[in-house]
């Protein structure tokens, strides 16, 4: 417990420190897009957490190369927001399929709920949504490390049925540039065609560094 | 708590005088299509009083094992799905159940909840007592903006 409060304490004086440096760099870099969140002024690079994909292969950050990559942190026992936000991530895909077919981009739940969420449970529930979407998630231990690298929180609150447990998790969308670095942040509501203009925002900016 | 709560609607409902009131309107209720293997599923629906406060205490439907009232709560960076024990609705006012905030979480469904198909789901409120509705299943993926408020 009080190693949790200790985790979230350091999340979020990481989170105030981080938006507070952002917002220094931002005043002195024009260049980086306005957007529904925020994007690092340095991307910074993840730390090598040991993670399973959807089809039971070991996924390093290491793979998040060589492509954008939407992250987001949910369970699949979650009824309301994570399917809202599988859906608005698929309507994304779609636009981005038309309005920049030259950007890779691959999407990755990763649960945080690996006692319920095993890969095959990951595989069908992602692909409910998107045939392309990626499922991941590994030990507590490690998705701690990782949600703490992306300034995203979650937490199985204690006293709950051993069963029916409900998980609390950040509802921001995570943004990996192609290097795999820790890009942007994007916090809801996630509207399809504002992630697309933020996508686009930044993949320009990206581009003219 | 929740004995509490159905207490407290309870005096409050035979104490506020004998006004006949009809029952609250209960418009706009969907069902949100179920991925293979969900075990939960969210409905929504939006109440209105006409002139008479009441409360939502709970529902049942035969389509899941139970059902439980949720909202959204911010926490820093968090959101936390977290169970209420009654949701007012209060005189002439409309409250929407909707993605992302109030809810109602149907848990261990009792088959997939595909597109189609109708649920029926007993409301229970304080003044009123049971309501009955049917919900369409929505699958939101190819259905668009299905409530006018949604993403608000």
């Amino acid at each position: 417990m009080y190693r949790r409060l200790a985790v979230a304490a350091t999340v979020t004086i990481a989170a105030i420190l981080g938006a507070g440096t952002w917002q220094y760099f931002e005043s002195r870099r024009a260049e980086a897009p306005t957007i529904g969140g925020y994007v690092l002024a340095r991307p910074r690079a993840l730390p090598g957490v040991a993670l399973v994909d959807e089809h039971e292969r070991p996924f390093t950050p290491a793979d998040f190369a060589g492509h954008w990559s939407f992250v987001y942190f949910g369970y699949t026992y979650c009824p309301d927001v994570c399917p809202l936000t599988l859906v608005e991530l698929a309507r994304l895909e779609e636009r981005r399929a038309s309005e920049l077919p030259a950007q890779r981009v691959e999407y990755f739940f990763v649960s945080v709920d690996p006692k319920r969420d095993t890969p095959a449970r990951l595989r069908e529930y992602v692909a409910y949504f998107h045939p392309a979407f990626h499922g991941l998630t590994g030990e507590p231990t490690e998705l701690h490390t990782l949600a703490q690298a992306t300034e995203t929180v979650f937490d199985v609150p204690d006293g709950q049925d051993e069963e029916h447990y409900l998980v609390s998790h950040s509802s921001n969308l995570v943004l990996l540039n192609p290097r795999g670095e820790m890009h942007a942040v994007l916090t809801p509501p996630h509207d399809p065609a504002r992630l697309a203009a933020d996508f686009a925002a930044i993949v320009e900016s990206y581009a003219r560094r | 708590m929740r004995l509490f709560v159905r207490t407290l609607a309870a005096l409050a409902a035979s104490t506020a005088g004998l006004a006949a009131a009809g029952p609250p309107a209960v418009s706009g209720a969907w069902v949100r299509a179920t991925p293979p293997g969900a075990r939960t599923a969210a409905a929504y629906l939006t109440i209105s009083s006409d002139g008479t406060p009441d409360t939502l205490l709970g529902a049942t439907t035969p389509a899941a094992r139970a059902v439980e009232l949720h909202t959204h709560v911010a926490e820093g960076a968090m959101a936390r799905m977290q169970r209420v024990d009654a949701i007012p609705v209060a005189a002439g006012e409309s409250v929407h159940l909707e993605p992302g905030a109030l809810h109602l979480m149907l848990i261990d469904i009792a088959a997939p909840l595909v597109q189609g198909r109708q649920i029926v789901l007993a409301l229970e409120f304080a003044r009123a007592g049971i309501v009955e509705i049917s919900a369409p299943v929505i699958d939101a993926r190819a259905a668009g903006p299905v409530s006018p408020h949604a993403g608000h």
